[in-house]
Formats: C-alpha cells, structure tokens, sequence
C-alpha cells in the first residue's frame, strides 16, 4: 500500500508536466484534443495525489512506524482524531498536503468549466498546474513522506515519537487545513491573471469569471488566520493570541495584499481602471503565499522565531520558484502594459475611486510593515552588516495607526460616490455619522479615559462612525423596498439583503472587522489586559479589576491529578491541575483548572510539560489563567484579565460568514465590456474542437 | 491637475508609512548576536536590547516558582561559550537541557549575566527538520 501510494506521488508529478507541455501547446497551437489531454491529466493528478494522501493518512491511522514521517509524528496512543490531523504536522506531511489541496481546486476548477471554450479557462489550468507540478517535485524528491525507516531503528520501535503536545487541539486540526485552501486557492486567482496577460485579454470579463475562485481562499484565509489566533489563545498560555512572530506573520501576509485586491477590483469593474496595479495586486498576492510557505520551512535562516524552522532544507527550490514567479510575472506585465491602459482617470479625490485607492495603500502599506518588520534581520545584515531584529512593538507602534485609518476609510469608501462627491453630498452623509462618533468619543473621554489614551478615543470614533455607517446602508435599502413593495421593514430588509448578497456580504465583512478591532484593543495588553502573577498556597487569595469586567477573586484550593483517556481507555496524558475557585463580587463563578499534562508515550508519561490554560468566558471578557508548579508547597499562577476578546472570535465569525454570504450571490456583474479580441479566440478553439 | 492632487495624497501615506516604520525600528530595535560575539564584547552598552538564540546547559537550570526566578545558561553547542541567564518570568513549556531557547533582554556586564525579560522556548508547531526518529522510546 505504501509503496502504491508512494509510486502514486512519482506519477502525479508525470502527469503535472504532461499536464503543462499538453495545455500550452494544446492552446497556443490550437490543439483541442491536446487541450482536452492536458485537463484529464489535471484530473488525474488530483486523483493520484489523493491515492499517496489516503495512503499515509492510512499509515498514520495504523501507526505504521516503518514510514520514518509516522515514527516522528505519530504515536500508539494517539487518538484517531489527532493521528489524522498528523498529517501536516510535519515537514513532508505538510507539503503532500499542500499538493492535495492545490489539486483538489484544479479538479473542481478543470471539473466545472470542462465543456466552457474559453481559453482562459485551460490558459489558468496550465499555470495552476505549474504550481501543482513544483509541489509534486518536492513531496517527491526532497520530501518524501514515504521515506521507509532504517531497518535497524525500526527493529527498536516500540513506539513513535507523538505529536507535539501544543499540536493536539481541535483547534489545530482545523486551522492548517483553512490556512492552507486560503493560501493555495490563489493559485487559481493568479492563474487567470497570468492566462489573461498571455492571451492579451483587454475587458475585465475576467474578474467576474475569476470571483468564485477569489472569494473561496479569502474565505479560507481570513478563517485559517483566526483559528490560529483563537489556537494561539487557548494553547500557548501567554494570555494573548498574536504575538507577530515571523510564522503568525507569513500567514497574514497574502490575507493583506488579497483583501486590496478584493477592493480594487471593484474599481475596475465599475470604471475601468487600476488594471495593471490590479495585476501586481494578484501576483503579489500569489508570491506572498508562497512566500510564506518558504519563511514557515526556515528560507530565511537569519529569522529567529520561536516556532522550530527547518534550515533552509529546500531554501534554492522555493527561492527559484519565487524568482520564476517574479520575474515571469512582471515581464508577462510589462510586455501586456499596452492593452492595460485605463479608459478613465480619477475625477476628483472626493470619490471612492480615491477611497478604495486610499484603503489600498493602507492596507499594502501594513503588508509592508510586517514584511519589513519580520525580515529586518535580513535586511539590516544587508544594509548596516549587523542583524537587527524588532520586537512585537514595532507592529504594533506600525500598524495600529495605520488599522486606524482602515477603520475609517471602511466607513467612507462604501458610501462616497462614484466620480465626485459635492461638498453638499459628503455633508448629508457623513455629518451625522461624525457627530455620533464625536459623541461617543466624548462620552469615553467623560468616563475617565485619559486623552494620552489617543488609541482607544480613535478607536471609539473610527468603530461607532464606520458601524452607523455601513448600518445606515442596511436601514437605506430596506426602507425602500419597503416602500416600494408596501411591505413592512423587517421583511424588506430581509428581502434587500438577500437579494444584494455581494453588496451585503461585503457590509457583513466590515461589521465584523470593526467589532474585531474593539476586541483587539480591549483584550489587548498595551490596551486593556490585567494580568498578575502570584504564588499561591492552599487557601490564598489573588485579585484582579478591570474597568470593562468588574473585580474577580480566586483562591487556590489544591492540585489535582487527572488522567486523560482516549477512546480505547488507554491513559493518554497525566496533568497537575491547580483548582481555584473564580469569585466575583464574593459570589462564586466557577472553577479554574489551569494544568501542566505530561503525554504518555511508550506507556510512560513524557518529559516534556505542557501548559493547560484555564479560561471563564464572559460577555465583557476572559478570566484567564496559567500555572506553573516549582515547588511542593504551592502553585505559581498568572491571571489574566482579558477584556472584550470575545469581539474578536465573533467579529472574525462574522468576516467568515460576511465572505461566504458575498459568494452565494452568483449573478456576474458586466460593468466593464470586454473589448473584441481579433487574436486565437474562444471561437477559434471551439473551431478545432469541432 | 486631479492627479498631483492623487500624487499628493499617495506621497502622505508613503511618507506615514516611512515616518511610522523609521520611528518604529529606532524605538524597538533588538541586536541579534550569537552567545559567542556577546561574550567576546569588551564594553555592551548597558541599555542595547540583544535577542540571543542557544541550547539550554544540561545542570544549569535553578528554577524558583515562588519569585519566580529563572536561571539558567545558555551555549551554542558543547565547548562553546556559554552565557547565564537570569529571568523572573515562570519557566514556559519545553523548557528543559538541550532544547533551543530564544531570549530577550540586557547585558549586565558587572554580573557578567543577562537579564532576560523574556524567555521563549522553540514551539515545534512548525515544520522541523526531518532527523532520524532519535527519541523514538526503543
């Protein structure tokens, strides 16, 4: 089975490059039948990647420890759930996943547009097949999963190492799986932008022909980033959940550069312009995610990060397909400059051609920074021969500004109109929304927050302006069509909204990015977080307030052990946990049960410990605690207040659902003609079909 | 005309971004060095913020919860110059002789220590390099 499975990689990757040689001379040569080749193969290689996925996932299911990946990362004990999710926790894993997604889009891509005669549709295949093929290449010859373990070590087995103790939550079984679909799913996306500059196409037909494919790994993205910072939270007990480390880092890079290019589309569609920034918008995207793949595998060596890099094991592979992106990419551009002029220009800057423009800039802008940021010790090696690194502050001293302006420019942007917006216009709709937003600053600055605290007063501002904004769009709409159809508010609102789902979905997006951004500054520690550490005895007591949650209380009552089982009632981990008993106000609330848990391995429990953090969520925020024992007589416990972080899990929901909202609306918007192309055309490959 | 005035809107963000990021690394810039280059400093300005990487030293560690206190010291490899670390942060996962470690904080050259105020042990959520199943129970 394993060597079938392994066999399976050597000929997906075969099939990739027939795949690529067949599409290329198949629609450059006007080869049909070629064509029609070149997609079977497409097919065929999502089918023999899932052939080598179901066989490790066997492997692993079986605790196969003659494959050298199972022995690492996988152990006898280990629940099924976890020895599945084991998959791509690894080097090799990871990497055979990422190739079974990537074929998997190209299937349903290649599946649902098989009978279209459009050349663009086979022109993306070949490029996303390019992608695939470099994949295969890796899984195969640099990293293959299938690697059998020596003889002699197998024969001392008697169990495998486990998987790694912070890797076995739910949370991490579902956080790759999105985070990778978000980041391969571009390849889809980049694969029309690069067909549309090899064919010369002029119109903007294209984006709409592309919007299911761009929205799917946005989706994706945005939900992957957010479980791992909800992971993060809930794991790692440092009583936060983005901490800027290069790894976290590489999986926002492409979320940044998508969500412009998410926006500046819309530019294009409705007047034709900011097609070639568009263009560098997509390859840019398309180049981050791959990017980030390299950095997360230790491309840069210089990166100190506190999640293990490998040492740059495939840094020349990565860095030549990088280039090959790059490089292609902007001279396909260049030589395509011609037929990507603009039509129209920007008339005024009082306009959301110049909103969105600006929310561009914002967010390419925060893309930079946390580039620069996580690659400085790179860059300053190169510049002042020294490695310099910076810490979390300078994102946060970077960027916040920066998210701030975003926040305002997500109230603006929608609603300003098109062209140019009179003074008397930008009166009736923003006058009111700013006058709330100076009320509800003033009310915070009257409850006792001090003007130094500049941050939050903006924040209050940006987030009651943009909210009563993008509201007001919601009542707008439903009192029209309530007049218009005589039928009361709440069912024309209901009907509004489902009929201008994109419209909609893409407001739904923003409710939950500004209910975020509060959670963000509220849970945050240079924002509200309270934390304290304290040794505590049996019997002690500790306290902490905080102005948004109240003063909670808890008192140590003693460590208990606990033994996990899993589903065969095999001892799986043995914890200390600390019991505190969580009051508020006297009244108590509930118990906390931070622990420390040691995983059985081999029938013994392992040497390494792992933090079990305790948290009580509430409306207004988390009582959240961690414990460490160092002694015999009592527990050292850090109690954290967190408030409002439960606005950023629901604002990050409500993003997720916003996106999946915009792609059930599958009517194609035709703002922007496509323009008659007298070169190889649809009609000419449909010809040497028949 | 319009178009200076887009121009002129591009170069104030621009400009922001080179203000926010120029500030941004003069206030919070950390010195990368090697355990060995800090060592063979004569003359560590007291107030320069290092980030050190190393293994931790099999014998070293003197963890006191109730503080806390952690101590400990780090190398680059055995016969390597080793420098000690006092931190008063609780001692974090995988924390233990032999694993990688990642510190932040001062060189106090009177004590010839370093004073962390912070301490990150690797978490191998990544991708390792693949080795030999070593540790595999035998």
């Amino acid at each position: 089975m394993t060597s079938f499975s392994e066999l399976a990689l050597y000929f997906a990757f075969a099939a990739g490059c027939y795949a690529i040689l067949a599409l290329g001379f198949g629609v450059f040569g006007r080869k049909a039948r070629l064509v029609e080749s070149g997609k079977n193969a497409v097919m065929g290689m999502c089918a023999l990647a899932a052939v080598a996925s179901i066989g490790l996932w066997r492997a692993l299911l079986a605790s196969d420890f003659s494959l050298e990946y199972v022995a690492a990362h996988s152990n006898r004990t280990l629940s099924p759930f976890y020895k599945f999710s084991s998959f791509w926790s690894g080097m090799e894993g990871s990497l055979l996943f990422w190739l079974l997604l990537v074929s998997i889009y190209a299937f349903i891509f290649v599946f649902r547009n098989r009978k279209n005669p459009d050349p663009i549709y086979p022109t993306t295949s070949m490029v996303v097949a390019i992608v695939q093929t470099f994949f295969a290449g890796l899984v195969c010859f640099a990293a293959n999963p299938f690697k059998a373990t020596d003889p002699q070590i197998l024969s001392q087995i008697v169990d495998g190492q486990g998987l790694n103790t912070l890797l076995q939550d739910p949370a991490m079984v579902i956080h790759p799986p999105c985070l990778y679909a978000g980041y391969v799913g571009w390849a889809i996306p980049f694969g029309f932008g690069i067909a549309v500059l090899m064919l010369g196409r002029r119109g903007s037909y294209w984006i709409e022909q592309a919007r299911l494919w761009i929205l799917v790994p946005w989706v994706f993205l945005t939900a992957g980033v957010s479980l791992g910072g909800w992971w993060a939270y809930k794991e790692l007990g440092w009583g936060g959940w983005w901490a800027w480390d290069p790894v976290e880092n590489a999986s926002i890079f492409p979320w940044f550069a998508a969500s412009a290019f998410l926006h500046s589309i819309m530019i294009q569609q409705r007047r034709d312009m900011l097609k070639v920034w568009n263009m560098v918008l997509l390859l840019l995207t398309f180049f981050l995610t791959i990017f980030g793949t390299f950095l997360t595998r230790g491309g840069l060596k210089n990166l100190v990060s506190v999640h293990s890099f490998t040492g740059a094991r495939f840094a020349y592979a990565f860095s030549a397909f990088m280039v090959f992106i790059l490089i292609g990419g902007v001279a396909l551009l260049i030589a395509r400059l011609p037929i990507l002029r603009s039509r129209n220009r920007f008339d005024s800057v009082a306009s959301r051609e110049v909103a969105f423009l600006l929310n561009n800039l914002v967010l390419l802008c925060i893309c930079i920074a946390t580039i620069a940021g996580t690659v400085w010790p790179v860059i300053s090696v190169a510049v002042v021969g020294r490695e310099i690194t910076v810490g979390e502050r300078f994102f946060n001293q970077v960027n916040v500004p920066l998210g701030l302006v975003l926040l305002l420019l997500m109230g603006i942007g929608p609603v300003i109109p098109w062209r140019k917006a009179s003074p008397a216009a930008l009166r009736r709709i923003f006058l009111v929304p700013v006058i709330v937003g100076v009320a509800a600053t003033a009310a915070v600055l009257a409850a006792g927050v001090p003007l130094e605290n500049w941050k939050t007063l903006l924040l209050v501002f940006g987030a009651t302006f943009t909210l009563l904004i993008t509201l007001n769009e919601f009542r707008k709409g439903a009192k029209v069509r309530s007049e218009q159809m005589g039928i009361g508010f709440l069912p024309a609102l209901a009907s509004t909204v489902f009929l201008n789902r994109r419209r909609y979905g893409g407001y739904i997006v923003h409710i939950g990015v500004v209910i975020a951004f509060v959670g963000f500054l509220g849970s945050h520690k240079e924002g509200y977080q309270q934390t304290r550490p304290q040794f505590m005895k049996e019997g002690d007591e500790m306290s902490l307030s905080s102005g948004l949650m109240g003063t909670y209380t808890v008192r140590y009552v003693g460590t208990e052990i606990e033994y996990d089982r899993n589903d065969r009632g095999e001892i799986h981990s043995v914890s200390s946990a600390a019991r505190l008993l969580l009051t508020k106000n006297g009244m108590p609330v509930n118990y906390l049960l931070p622990a420390k848990s040691r995983y059985v391995v081999a029938g013994k429990p392992s040497a390494d410990e792992s933090t079990e953090v305790a948290y009580h969520p509430t409306l207004m925020g988390d009582v959240y605690a961690v414990a460490a024992w160092g002694g015999d007589d009592g527990v050292s416990v850090t109690l954290f207040l967190n408030p409002l972080i439960s606005l950023v899990w629901w604002g990050a929901i409500i993003a997720v659902l916003g996106g999946i909202f915009c792609l059930t609306d599958r009517r194609r918007v035709i703002s922007s003609p496509p323009v008659a192309r007298p070169s190889r055309d649809t009609s000419e490959l449909a010809g040497a079909r028949a | 005309m319009f178009n200076l005035k887009i121009f002129a809107v591009i170069a104030i963000v621009v400009c922001g971004l080179g203000y926010l990021m120029y500030s941004g690394v003069n206030d919070n810039s950390q010195q990368y060095v090697t355990i060995t280059e800090l060592s063979h400093r004569a003359a560590a300005p007291a107030d320069t913020i290092y980030k050190l990487k190393g293994k931790i030293v099999d014998g070293s560690v003197d963890y006191d919860a109730k503080i806390p206190c952690l101590r400990f010291d780090l190398n680059e490899g055995p016969g390597t110059p080793v420098v000690h670390v006092v931190s008063p942060e609780l001692m974090p996962d995988n924390f233990k002789p032999g694993n990688e470690c990642i510190v932040e904080g001062t060189f106090e050259r009177a004590t010839s220590s370093f004073a962390a105020t912070k301490v990150m042990t690797k978490c191998p959520s990544k991708y390792e390099g693949q080795e030999e199943p070593k540790t595999a129970s035998r």
